[in-house]
């Protein structure tokens, strides 16, 4: 029983969701537009009081967010390097041995936020994404209903958040299923919250 | 930037995602409240600026970032008390009414008073359910047999069954006890199932 907030998905983001709080904590360029009073301090490369027109900073989505969608353009935005042709060239030819992981942990739900900017290629990496997931998602389900009591850590490694989340489904209900196949689904077990908490208060004593 | 303090709180939490409650940062949540009383003070100075003198509009931005910033800081606060309040209420139906001492020194004061009073919530509900109440927290499986067959893991001292009989629970004792009296016990981890 998950009691925790999950993540918004889509273009909308969860408002108490700790994913999407930490998604929308990494930086995207920027320029800006206007010159902004007082608040040169954000921008460690000068010692300048004001933030003049033209500078050029990596913000936080949440603040970039905002900024480009108010009604006078404070500031124009681009993509993140991952997002950029280059690399969407790279997933179109295979993406299923891409590092997701590397490339920003929460790399799809991050690119739908970069869509709501107006950003001339938006289109084009909204296939990108989705031609990606779904390249990708049926080795991610193969793995995951299929591989019983083997190490996984490794290929957790190269998948995105989102992807992450997927596998762990997949393989809790191939564990269900399996105790269910011997008989062992019946059997009354120890919270697992309660014997974590026994293991780490042994490792306190040891 | 502003919120890094804020984003701090957050990742904190989220490296304990898996594991049990971490330790209220009373400290981050205070930082980042002054954070918020000086945004806000800038803010009000600025905008006391504005409308006194209309034609200079260039602190306009800086206001709006601040704002973005003060809403940020309320999210990441909000997102971080809200999300511990939502693993200690999952701590009540794993541990029961009695959290471990440890456990409990890692909550603030206002997350035991939440405790005690979802506690004393939860119990007037199982009471007034049916005639005589029923227990939620119990056959979260559906069960097959009425008695089941136990071993008992750690010295517990002796248990009294709704009989009145009293059972020794001593460590490797073997016992054969109603279900619905030792469930708690298993999921306590005092007793282990045996099939």
């Amino acid at each position: 029983m998950s009691l925790f907030c999950p993540p918004g998905g889509g273009m909308t983001e969860n408002y108490l969701s700790i994913d999407d709080i930490l998604m929308s904590s990494e930086k995207i360029p920027s320029s800006f537009q206007v010159s902004v009073k007082g608040l040169g301090f954000l921008d460690p490369s000068t010692h300048k009081k004001d933030i003049d027109v033209g500078t050029k900073m990596d913000l936080p989505l949440w603040l970039a967010g905002s900024l480009a969608h108010s009604r006078r353009k404070f500031i124009t935005t681009d993509f993140t390097k991952p997002y950029k042709s280059t690399y969407r060239e790279i997933l179109k030819a295979d993406a299923s041995v891409v590092d997701l992981h590397k490339l920003g942990p929460h790399f799809y739900s991050f690119g739908q936020q970069l869509l709501t900017l107006e950003h001339g290629e938006s289109i084009l990496l909204a296939k990108t994404l989705v031609l990606a997931f779904s390249d990708r998602f049926r080795r991610i389900m193969d793995w995951s209903s299929n591989a019983l009591g083997c190490d996984t850590s490794q290929r957790m490694d190269g998948l995105d958040e989102v992807e992450r989340t997927l596998y762990r489904i997949g393989q809790k209900s191939l564990q269900s299923f399996h105790q269910w196949e011997v008989g062992q689904s019946r059997k009354l077990e120890t919270s697992e919250f309660v014997s974590r908490h026994r293991k780490r208060k042994r490792d306190a004593v040891d | 930037m502003f919120g890094e303090k804020a984003l701090e709180l957050i990742r904190e939490f989220n490296r304990n995602k898996d594991g049990n409650l971490g330790p209220y940062n009373e400290d981050g949540v205070r930082q980042v409240l002054e954070e918020m009383q000086v945004l806000y003070e800038a803010n009000q100075n600025d905008v006391a600026q504005l409308v006194q003198d209309t034609s200079d509009q260039t602190s306009l931005t800086a206001v709006q970032i601040r704002h973005d910033s003060l809403q940020r800081n309320k999210r990441c606060l909000l997102a971080y008390l809200y999300n511990r309040l939502a693993k200690i209420r999952s701590l009540r139906w794993e541990f029961g009414s009695v959290l471990p001492p440890d456990i409990k020194n890692n909550m603030s004061e206002k997350e035991v008073q939440w405790f005690t009073r979802y506690n004393r919530s939860l119990a007037n509900y199982m009471r007034s359910l049916g005639p005589g109440g029923l227990d939620l927290t119990q056959d979260l499986q559906p069960p097959q047999n009425v008695y089941i067959e136990v071993r008992c893991v750690e010295d517990r001292g002796e248990l009294e069954l709704n009989d009145g009989s009293k059972v020794l629970l001593k460590k490797n004792s073997l016992h054969y006890l109603p279900r619905s009296q030792c469930e708690h016990l298993i999921r306590q981890g005092v007793l282990k199932h045996i099939t």
